[in-house]
Formats: structure tokens, C-alpha cells, sequence
């Protein structure tokens, strides 16, 4: 091993310019990396995508849209603003139109919109690429089989009977030959690729070479001449969602119409993939009604003749729009919501996205839009999973830019306090910025997404970049070189070599005990450790040459290091510990074995949690808007209860339907709302029962499932409504109910009730209890169910933690015995030297459990640091020990040394990474504040299970060390 | 020296004489009137080709006995009906009966410059009548929007001539008709190709607001008591494979048929 490092070493001292300008140029590289680095919140990306239940969720979002891609939204009237007045009606209709251009694209309206802009600025497309693309896209072997299908019904239904050879058969005969139907998708042994919707064209780029300075003011104007306001309010959408805070006469710069103008082209493309499945909104939505045995569908408010809809005025006409929206019973805690005396007091609306690889890129604007109209007049609050993931996002890249500063200026803090000298900081602090920009610049290449654990990475790679380089540069001192005579190479070479392999070493156990975590199923967790494992990695790389080649190039003056500064306060505390281990020796470790019973009744007591809304503040938007829509509108986390009848048409059989029913009203059961969180339920019987009602006159009477299976069948085919995806379906249906007419998507809806946040263990709860009454049911047609979605998705999520961490700990603590063992040969040495770690982790999440601190998925990785960094310490010390032994001390003097040389160095490297961790507490997240405590704790307490546990243990058992030459290998 | 070479020494004397401002005029104006009249004839041409195919023989009664299949991802949905129509003057009335598997019909009444009126017939007599917003929805489950049900008229469209294609083997002329300003319709523009041989139309490119959604084809062209008929209506979504065929399977033309077949 020593060789190993004589010759790396040889050669960084050899040519250190080239080899520190080679760092240089891969940083460069890395850097284009760290560009292309993008978020991702989403709970299907933390999924294990082997998971059964997350594979059948896959195939529920295909077969019943993407239920799980919504948003809702609670309109209100700020005081002292009427919500039915012309005023917040129109304010409301606005925000409306422009959500429904994501509906209902209308290509050449868009066209001219962009014209427009290119025309006043002098952009032009960049080549040609606004043609559509219309080719087909067949699907192989399924077209090919479709043809097949078609020439024989072609024979079949149009050829004369006598020139028919296969009359015997009839049309179900030629269609389910060969039939997979749908069952094919249900199979989760079938592996299926996942339709994501395309843009109308590929993305226009656009040339700026020509652009004339124009102001804000002239591209509203011409907006304005045009008369498209839908234009105004997007130009104001894309201000707001860009920060362009400029007044209308503001000339605008080249850079910034650019930002504008790409802008509007992602809108462009958003709105072309009519990304808003469906709307449904108090203004433009619609109803059916039934008088006289007709029913007909109208809308909430119409459009009148000049294509222009009509605000009502008056207090009648808002009284008749109340009225209108009032009469089905569904509109009630969906569409508006009452107060007590039974007044409308909010108006809701809600959209369901088009499936999306990510939906980060579109929320971005579509909650501009929102969040500009949440001003007075109106009070506008949203939730659902797009908003969350979008609020995560946000507060991720928040807490990224807050934290790397904060932990620059703690680790120059600790560089300053440790080695006091410019080079002291400067060299150590080079070394860590450039290996944390490797690990992240190679993410960015292979397009890894940075989620919710990966995102604590930055300061613990600067963490783990400080304690090799703290480590080198301190040998570089303790081993006094001057830098200014001939044999400067040959001594940095040796007291660099000296330390290599305890770098090394510690940087091996870090890369084991993250490596583990690249076996979770959690893709955060995954990436989390093989990442941290590869910046561990660079760290080491980074040290073992930045920063013997830093110094043969500087040649820092002799006087800078020789004279070291010695912190008296840290001495002190650092000859207290040593005097405890030495003198209490036995009280000591009676302390240790106390406190890991009580840490290990403290486990007993941990909960997981999962549950996203439990990680935002009580005081953030988050939780603010989510409270708002909880208590207005009831839910707004998905449960998705996949109702099996067992056969194609099956929901169309009327016990069916009132099997539905039946589970249906015992969810609503007011018990179930107050302790369990059940807050509402949405289900395809909603629609029959309706179109039932309508039938017989809006007689509530009749909000009920039809009685004979002919009349539900005809009632079916009667559920008209815009079917943009030409599915045969109403777009609206397609949430509810399969194409084969045989599963139903009944969508409960969750979430905070009054005071009370949903949990993982709440959430669990109301898994257990729909389950168990379901199985209670009597179920004479043998129907089948399964949950899918977000609430399940966090129960699964919830499993893995708790079986992973326990994996991860139990593998990680058995590679590092193997690796003390491979470098003392000693078993008793090996089993010592888990002391400081089984102690650091028995008591903080001992800890952890008495302060019903939960479990959740960036805690998880809490062991791995807790493992990796403290065995670096405890390494360090028991190396120490060694060498000092092999020179002949007695196991007192070799300890008393220890203490000097490598206590001090690992106070030091303990305080740099509490530092570097603490400034997690500025995290908007709960779990990453408590993550940053608890890293904080835990590296306090394998310092002192280092110093003074082990120490206590080492004296009573009193091991043989590896007694060599050369014992650092 | 010919008198075409005399005019047009006389036309270019006068062009080099004329400043270069009023030169840029007159080419403008001359090329625009070349544009105006390119378009009025190709307008013109157009306008000739739907007029010939709106003289195609037409029958005044209609009786067919149908069948539509459609092909929508991996399902596949069989459904049979019976089709009445009739003439009353201008107006042409419609009754689907469909027969499986949900017995339940469809009266639809179309005029020229009129909205076209259509009911749902459920069972107990109940009929509904259709919202014209509800003219977006699919027609049984199939890729028809209810739309495609009605009838369509020649002045409902403005017409282009586009050229000329060949389609399935078969030479056509294309004809862009793009809606009036004020007529209420789900497709902004269709292109027609026409059968140069007797000008009917066997595709129909569908476009509503946001582009191209459907195809109609018409194939199995038969000629059946004199009138051109196409035994297999063919309505594609665009861009995959989904598909709804509306099959022919009798056809009878000029039979006599109930006329409180199309009274709701």
C-alpha cells in the first residue's frame, strides 16, 4: 500500500503544475456538469420500481389517466370583497381562460402570438422546425394484427355469403382471436413503457441577431390592439414566473426578451400536448339537467350569442348561479363550499394533468398563474401532488443555495481555528469545493436527479472533503517540513505517505458504510449512497494531490507552521477526556453500557414516517394552503381503491354499482372523517346516480344506481362530454372507469383533519380499516380490489426504510470489522473498534425514539454517516496507538500521545463536519433540520466513544496490536 | 418581330423610365393582382370540384343495416345498428337504431344554415336532445364525434384548390375547406381529396383548433342503384393506430321508409 502512495506521491511532487492543473480542467469539465443538474420531488421517483404495488400503480395512471397528477384549488373573496360580485368573478373568469388554453390548444392563435413577438423584436426561427409531426406512430406487432382483423371483416361483413369461406364464424370470433385485451396490462410480470405526452412540434429555437430594443409597453399594446387578453395574461404570467419585476415602459434587454420568448415557447409546447386533461371550475364547467324526460348539459355560465360569456351582475343572477350549481348534490365540497348557515363561502376548481415524465417544468408556470391571482381580491390556495412537488423543488434548490455558503463559512472557520494561516485555509478549502463539484458535475452527466436525501449531499462531501484534508495538512505541520531546502520532496513525500493510508483507510470505511445504501430500493436513497461513496472517493483523491503539490508549488514560509498554534480550550478539553479514560476507566465503561441500554429502549419507541406534509413547517405555504383545502374542501392526498368486478362490462351491472355504493356511504360515515382522516370519496356511481336524477327531473329522490342493467347501459352511453383524446370515452370518465367497463378507480381522499396532520402511521390506518371492511363485505360475485397511489406509495416507502436501515447498518458494521481486522490482524481490535459507532448510533436514535423524532427517508442515511465518518475518527486513533506502540511506548505513553496527535485532529475534523451539518437547521424541511441535529449528535458522540469509550475499553482489555516496522499499512 | 416581342419592348421602355420606388410599386401590385387571381381561380376550381361532387346522385330514402368496430388500444368493441334517412326538402332527417349491445337510437335532423338538431333515444320513449356543446363527444364510444353525424354543406366551407394527389393508387384533387367565420362546427379545416374519375370524396384530413386529429377514409366503393356508395367508413385517430370502421353490410336506396321513424 505504501508503495502505492510513494509512487502517486512521487509524482504529484514531480510535477505538481501538471498535476494541478490537470484538477483544474476536470473541475472545468465537471462544472458544464453541475449545469445540467435538475430536481425532482415526485414520489414515483422515489419508488422501488420492482415494487409490486407501485408496478400495478403504473398501470392504474395508464388505464384511469394519471388520477394522481391533480391540483385543487379553494377560491375566496378576501374581506370585504363579495365572492358573488361582478368584481371577483371576472377576476376569477381571467384566471380561467388562461388555465383552459392548456386544455383546448388552438395552434393557429398560438402562431400568431409568437409572430407577433418575432415581428416587434426582429427574432427569428432558428431553421426550420414548425412543422407538425404527423406521421404515424403504429404500434408493430398490434397494427399488424389490427389489419389482419380488418381484411377479414372486410370479407366477412362486405363480401357476398357464398364467396365467404369461414361463414360459421360472427365478428367476436375474428376480434378475440388473437385478442390480449386488457388484461395484458394488468399482468405486472409484462413489462410496459410508459406513454409520456408529446408536444404538436419539436422545440423552435431562435436567432437574436436582429433583435430591436423593445419595451414592455409595445408588446401589450400590440396584445392589446389584437384584442387577446388570454396573450396579456400570459405575458404577465411569465413576468411573475420569471422574477421579471420590470414596469411597462422598461426597455427590455436582449437577455431578457430571450427568457421571455423561450418562455412563451414552453408554454407553447405545454399547451400543444393540451396538457390539461380536465378542468373542472365553477365557471366554464357544466351539468346536466333533466326536465320533461329531456336532459340536457349546460354551463355553469353560458357563452352568449357573440361568443362572450356572461358574467352575471345582478344579485338575482348570482342567486340563480348558486342555484344552478346547488342542485347536484356532487358540486357540494367539490365545487363550492358551505359554511355553517349553508352560504357558499368558497368556489373550487380542480385539474387533472396529462401523464408526464415530470411535471416540475410545467408547475412552474401553472403555479404562476395561480399564485398571481392570489392577491386581493381573491384568495386563491392550491394543493395536490403537483404543487407539493413543486413546493419541494423550490425549497430544495432554496435550501442549497443557503446551506453551501453557510458551510464555506463554517469550514473556513474551522481550517482558520485549526491552522490559522491563509495557506491553512485556502489549500484545505480548494480541495473540498473542487470535489464536491466533481461528484455533482458527474450527477448532472448521467442525469441523476437531485431529490430529497441527495440533496444534504453538498455539505456532506464538503464535510468529508474537510476531514482528509484537515488530516493531511496536519501531518504536513505536525511532521515541521521547511519547504525551502533541497529535500523537501523526499520529507513531504514521507509525512504525506505516512498519512495517506490513514486518509485512505478512512475514506475506504465512508465509501463502505454509503456503498451499503446503494442497495436500498428507495432511488433517492440509491443515488444518495452511491454518490456520497463516489464524492468520498474524489475527496480522497482530490487531498492526495491538490495538496502535496499545492505545497511543493506555494512553499509556504517555515515560521507559518512551526510555530502551530495550540488551542488551549480544545487541549483541555481533549487532556480532561484522556484523564476520565485513564483514571475512570471502569465508571466509564458501566456509563457506555447505561447509556446504550437506555438508547436501545429508546429504539424500541421509533415511528417511520413518510407522509410529505409532516416535513414542511407549521408556518409554510405548504401547510397553510393544505389546511385552507383540507377544511374547505375535504382531502387532498389520493388513495386509489382499484375495484375489480371481475369481467368486461361488469361495472356496468347494476349489484355491481351498488356494491360500490354501499362501501361508498360507510366511507362517508362522519366517524370516518373525524378519526381516521377519510375525508371524501369520488367514484363512477357519482355520474350514474347523476344522469339517474337528471332523468327523473332532478328528483334527489333518484340520485341513486338504476334498478335494471338495460337502463344503466343506455345511461352510459349517454354520458356525453368532450373526449379530446379520442379514447371513446368522456375525458372525464377516464378517471373513473377502465376501457374494458370492468375495474373502477374509486378515489378516496385523505389528508389533514382539523389539527391533526396525516401520518404514515394515519395513513396506515386507513389502509388497515378500508381493507378490513371491505373484506367484511359480503361479496357473493367474488370482487376483487387493490390500493394504488401517493398514500400508498409513502406506506411502501415507510416498509423499505425500516428494512433497509436495518440491512444497511448490519452490512456496513460488518465490512468495517473485516477492514480494522485486515489492517491490525487482531479480532479483539476489530470489535473494539465498533465501541464508538454502535455506541454513537444506540444513543441518538435512542434519542430519537424518546423525542418521537420519526424515522424517515433523509434520516436513513443518518447511520451511513454515523458509521462512515465515525470510523474515520476511530481509525485514526487506534492507528495512532499503533505507531506510537511500535515505537517502543508503553500503552500509557502511547495513549498520552495519541491523545496529542490525533485527538486534537479528530476534535477538530468532529467539529468541522458538526459545523458543516448544523447549517442544515436553516432547511425548510423538518426532516432536514432534525437530520442536521442528529448528525451533529451522533458525530459528537463517536468522538467521545472514540476518546474516551475506547480508550476505557482498550485499557481494561488491554488487546495486542500488530507489533511492525512499519505499521501504518 | 412578333407582336408579343413589340408589347413587350414597349412594357420594359416604359419600366426603365419609371424611378425605382414606383418600380417596387408597380411589382407589388402586379404580383399581387397575379396572387388575387391565382387565388379567386384556384378558389374557382375548387368551388367547381365540391359543386361536381354535390351533383353525385344522392338517394332520397336510405336503409342500411351497419356495423361499427372499433379498435381503441388494445380493446376492441363491436356494436350493430340500423340507419333510416329521408329527404324533406332541404332538410335531411336521420334515425340510428342500434340493436347491440345497448338497444337505444339517434334521431338527427340537418338544414342548410341551421344548427343541426340531434335526440338520444333511450328505452320507455325517453329522448334527449343534444346540447350543441355536446356536438364534441363520441359518437357510441367510437372515434365519430357526434359532429360526423351530421350532414355537411357546401357554404358552410371556403375552398382552396391545393393540387393534386395520389391516394391509395387513386388520383385526386385536394381541396382545403376551411369554416366560415360564423358557422359552429369542431373542425376549423378539412382536406378533401377527390376522386378525379367521378368526384367522390374517399379521405377527409380533420383538423380542429389544435391541428390534425382525424382521418376519414371511404373504401369498398360500390355503385348501388346509381349512387356511389363506400361500404367502409374508416375514422383514424391521427398519429397511432386507434381506429373506428363503420361497415355497410346492406345497403338499400329508394325503399320506402316510416316517417315517425324520425319524430322524437
Amino acid at each position: 500500500m505504501n508503495l502505492f502512495f510513494k509512487v502517486i506521491l512521487k509524482l504529484v511532487t514531480k510535477r505538481p503544475k501538471m498535476m494541478t492543473a490537470g484538477i483544474f480542467v476536470v473541475t472545468v469539465f465537471f462544472m458544464f456538469g453541475v449545469a445540467r443538474l435538475k430536481f425532482e420531488t415526485s414520489i414515483n421517483y422515489l419508488m422501488p420500481k420492482d415494487n409490486d404495488i407501485y408496478k400495478l400503480g403504473q398501470r392504474a395512471d395508464i388505464a384511469f389517466v394519471n388520477s394522481e397528477s391533480f391540483i385543487i384549488s379553494s377560491i375566496e373573496a378576501v374581506k370585504p370583497y363579495n365572492l358573488f360580485s361582478k368584481e371577483i368573478f371576472s377576476k376569477i373568469n381571467e384566471m380561467i381562460q388562461e388555465i383552459e388554453e392548456y386544455k383546448s390548444f388552438d395552434v393557429e392563435k398560438e402562431n400568431r402570438r409568437i409572430d407577433l413577438l418575432l415581428n416587434l423584436s426582429g427574432f427569428t426561427r432558428d431553421g426550420v422546425n414548425s412543422v407538425l409531426d404527423k406521421s404515424v406512430k403504429t404500434n408493430g406487432h398490434a397494427s399488424e394484427k389490427i389489419s389482419d382483423m380488418e381484411a377479414e371483416l372486410d370479407q366477412y361483413l362486405l363480401e357476398k355469403p357464398e364467396k365467404v369461406k369461414s361463414r360459421n364464424k360472427d365478428i367476436s370470433n375474428i376480434l378475440e382471436k388473437n385478442d390480449n385485451s386488457s388484461d395484458s396490462l394488468w399482468d405486472i410480470s409484462n413489462s410496459i413503457k410508459r406513454q409520456f405526452e408529446q408536444p404538436l412540434r419539436k422545440r423552435q429555437s431562435y436567432d437574436s441577431s436582429h433583435y430591436k430594443t423593445i419595451s414592455l409597453f409595445e408588446i401589450q399594446n400590440k396584445f392589446k390592439e389584437s384584442r387577446d387578453e388570454n396573450a396579456l395574461a400570459e405575458l404577465e404570467t411569465i413576468l411573475y414566473s420569471k422574477k421579471l419585476n420590470v414596469t411597462s415602459d422598461h426597455l427590455l434587454t436582449k437577455n431578457e426578451f430571450e427568457v421571455l420568448l423561450n418562455a412563451w415557447e414552453d408554454i407553447y409546447l405545454f399547451k400543444s400536448m393540451e396538457i390539461v386533461h380536465v378542468f373542472m371550475n365553477p365557471i366554464t364547467g357544466n351539468d346536466l339537467i333533466g326536465q320533461n324526460n329531456q336532459i340536457k348539459t349546460i354551463e355553469f355560465i353560458p357563452i352568449n350569442s357573440k361568443g362572450v360569456r356572461e358574467i352575471p351582475e345582478t344579485s338575482a343572477a348570482f342567486d340563480s348561479y348558486q342555484k344552478k350549481i346547488k342542485v347536484n348534490p356532487l358540486n357540494k365540497n367539490f365545487l363550492y363550499s358551505e359554511d355553517a348557515t349553508g352560504k357558499i363561502q368558497a368556489l373550487a376548481m380542480s385539474v387533472v394533468l396529462k401523464n408526464q415524465e415530470s411535471n416540475i417544468k410545467f408547475s412552474e408556470y401553472f403555479i404562476s398563474i395561480l399564485s398571481k391571482y392570489n392577491k386581493s381580491p381573491l384568495s386563491v390556495n392550491s394543493m395536490g401532488s403537483i404543487v407539493l412537488e413543486k413546493y419541494m423543488s423550490d425549497y430544495m434548490k432554496g435550501d442549497i443555495i443557503k446551506f453551501l455558503p453557510f458551510v464555506l463559512i463554517m469550514i473556513i472557520l474551522t481550517f482558520y481555528l485549526n491552522f490559522r494561516s491563509l495557506i491553512g485555509v485556502l489549500l484545505p478549502m480548494l480541495t473540498v469545493v473542487i470535489a464536491g463539484i466533481w461528484t455533482m458535475g458527474l450527477m448532472g452527466f448521467l442525469g441523476i436527479r437531485i431529490s430529497l436525501a441527495v440533496s444534504v449531499l453538498p455539505p456532506i462531501l464538503l464535510a468529508l472533503g474537510t476531514s482528509y484534508s484537515i488530516q493531511m495538512y496536519n501531518q504536513f505541520l505536525i511532521d515541521n517540513i521547511d519547504l525551502n531546502r533541497p529535500d523537501r520532496v523526499e520529507k513531504l513525500i514521507k509525512s504525506m505517505e505516512h498519512i495517506s493510508s490513514t486518509v485512505f483507510f478512512a475514506a475506504f470505511t465512508t465509501i463502505i458504510s454509503f456503498i451499503t445504501l446503494s442497495s436500498s430500493q428507495i432511488t433517492s436513497l440509491k443515488h444518495f449512497g452511491i454518490f456520497a461513496a463516489i464524492g468520498a472517493f474524489f475527496s480522497m483523491v482530490v487531498a492526495l494531490i491538490l495538496i502535496p503539490s499545492g505545497l511543493i508549488l506555494i512553499r509556504p514560509r517555515s515560521r507559518t507552521y512551526t510555530s502551530k498554534p495550540v488551542n488551549q480550550v480544545v487541549l483541555g478539553v481533549v487532556s480532561f477526556i484522556s484523564y476520565l479514560a485513564q483514571t475512570h476507566t471502569k465508571k466509564v465503561a458501566i456509563l457506555f453500557l447505561i447509556l446504550n441500554i437506555l438508547g436501545a429502549w429508546g429504539i424500541t419507541r421509533i415511528k417511520t414516517e413518510t407522509a410529505p406534509f409532516e416535513g414542511f413547517k407549521k408556518n409554510s405555504q405548504v401547510r397553510i394552503a393544505d389546511d385552507r383545502l383540507n377544511k374547505l374542501f375535504s382531502g387532498t392526498i389520493n388513495l386509489t381503491l382499484i375495484i375489480d368486478s371481475g369481467k368486461n362490462n361488469g361495472v356496468l351491472e347494476p349489484d355491481f354499482l351498488k356494491w360500490v355504493d354501499e362501501l361508498r356511504t360507510w366511507l362517508n360515515l362522519p366517524e370516518n372523517k373525524e378519526k381516521n382522516s377519510i375525508l371524501s370519496n369520488y367514484a363512477y356511481t357519482d355520474i350514474i346516480k347523476r344522469v339517474n336524477m337528471a332523468f327523473h327531473s332532478d328528483d334527489i329522490k333518484y340520485f341513486s344506481i338504476p334498478e335494471d342493467k338495460k337502463t344503466l347501459r343506455q345511461y352510459n352511453e349517454l354520458l356525453l362530454g368532450e373526449d379530446r383524446d379520442l379514447d371513446g370515452r368522456s375525458d372525464l370518465l377516464e378517471q373513473f372507469v377502465d376501457k374494458d367497463y370492468r375495474r373502477i378507480n374509486l378515489i378516496i381522499r385523505t389528508g389533514s383533519y382539523k389539527d391533526r396532520t396525516l401520518s404514515t402511521e394515519g395513513n396506515k390506518n386507513i389502509l388497515n380499516i378500508v381493507n378490513k371492511h371491505l373484506e367484511n363485505m359480503e361479496n357473493k360475485n367474488n370482487y376483487k380490489w387493490f390500493f394504488v397511489g401517493n398514500a400508498v406509495n409513502m406506506q411502501i416507502l415507510s416498509d423499505y426504510i425500516v428494512s433497509g436501515q436495518t440491512s444497511n447498518i448490519f452490512i456496513s458494521l460488518i465490512m468495517i470489522i473485516l477492514i480494522v481486522y485486515y489492517i491490525f490482524r487482531k479480532i479483539k481490535i476489530s470489535i473494539l473498534s465498533m465501541i464508538p459507532l454502535i455506541g454513537g448510533m444506540t444513543i441518538v436514535y435512542g434519542i430519537m425514539g424518546f423525542l418521537d423524532i420519526p424515522l424517515d427517508i433523509p434520516k436513513v442515511i443518518l447511520a451511513s454517516i454515523a458509521i462512515g465518518v465515525g470510523i474515520d475518527n476511530t481509525i485514526h486513533f487506534l492507528n495512532t496507538v499503533n505507531f506510537q506502540l511500535n515505537l517502543g511506548n508503553s500503552l500509557h505513553m502511547a495513549l498520552e500521545q495519541t491523545y496529542k496527535e490525533a485527538g486534537m485532529a479528530i476534535v477538530y475534523t468532529t467539529l468541522a463536519i458538526i459545523l458543516g451539518f448544523i447549517v442544515l437547521i436553516f432547511s425548510n424541511f423538518i426532516p432536514i433540520v432534525s437530520l442536521g441535529l442528529l448528525v451533529a449528535g451522533v458525530m459528537l458522540v463517536t468522538m467521545i466513544g472514540s476518546l474516551l469509550f475506547l480508550p476505557a475499553y482498550i485499557v481494561l482489555s488491554n488487546p495486542k496490536f500488530t507489533i511492525t516496522k512499519n505499521s501504518n499499512d | 418581330m412578333t407582336i408579343h416581342s413589340i408589347f413587350k419592348n414597349i412594357v420594359l421602355s416604359t419600366y426603365r423610365s419609371i424611378d425605382l420606388k414606383k418600380k417596387l410599386i408597380i411589382l407589388c401590385i402586379f404580383f399581387a393582382g397575379i396572387h388575387t387571381l391565382n387565388a379567386q381561380s384556384s378558389q374557382a376550381t375548387a368551388n367547381q370540384i365540391m359543386e361536381k361532387n354535390k351533383a353525385l346522385k344522392k338517394p332520397n330514402l336510405v336503409r342500411n343495416s351497419s356495423v361499427l368496430v372499433v379498435f381503441n388500444g388494445l380493446n376492441k368493441e363491436v356494436k350493430e345498428f340500423n340507419v333510416f334517412g329521408k329527404k324533406y326538402g332541404e332538410q335531411s332527417r336521420w334515425r340510428f337504431i342500434f340493436t347491440k349491445p345497448t338497444k337505444m337510437g339517434i334521431i338527427i335532423w340537418s338544414q342548410p344554415e341551421m344548427a343541426t338538431i340531434q335526440w338520444l333515444n333511450l328505452s320507455g320513449n325517453i329522448f334527449t336532445k343534444v346540447a350543441s356543446s355536446n356536438m364534441h363527444s363520441s359518437f357510441m364510444g367510437s372515434h365519430f364525434y357526434l359532429e360526423d353525424l351530421s350532414d355537411h354543406y357546401l357554404d358552410n366551407d371556403d375552398y382552396r384548390y391545393l393540387g393534386e394527389e395520389v391516394v391509395n393508387n387513386v388520383d385526386c384533387y385536394k381541396i382545403e375547406a376551411k369554416k366560415k367565420k360564423d358557422v359552429m362546427n369542431v373542425y376549423e379545416k378539412k382536406i378533401v381529396y377527390v376522386r378525379k374519375s367521378d368526384y367522390f370524396i374517399i379521405k377527409v384530413d380533420l383538423y380542429e383548433k389544435k391541428g390534425l386529429t382525424k382521418i376519414l377514409t371511404f373504401d369498398k366503393i360500390e355503385i348501388i342503384d346509381g349512387v356511389i356508395t363506400a361500404r367502409k367508413i374508416i375514422m383514424s385517430k391521427s398519429g397511432v393506430d386507434d381506429k373506428s370502421i363503420v361497415y355497410l353490410k346492406e345497403v338499400e336506396f329508394n325503399k320506402p321508409v316510416d316517417d315517425s321513424l324520425f319524430i322524437p
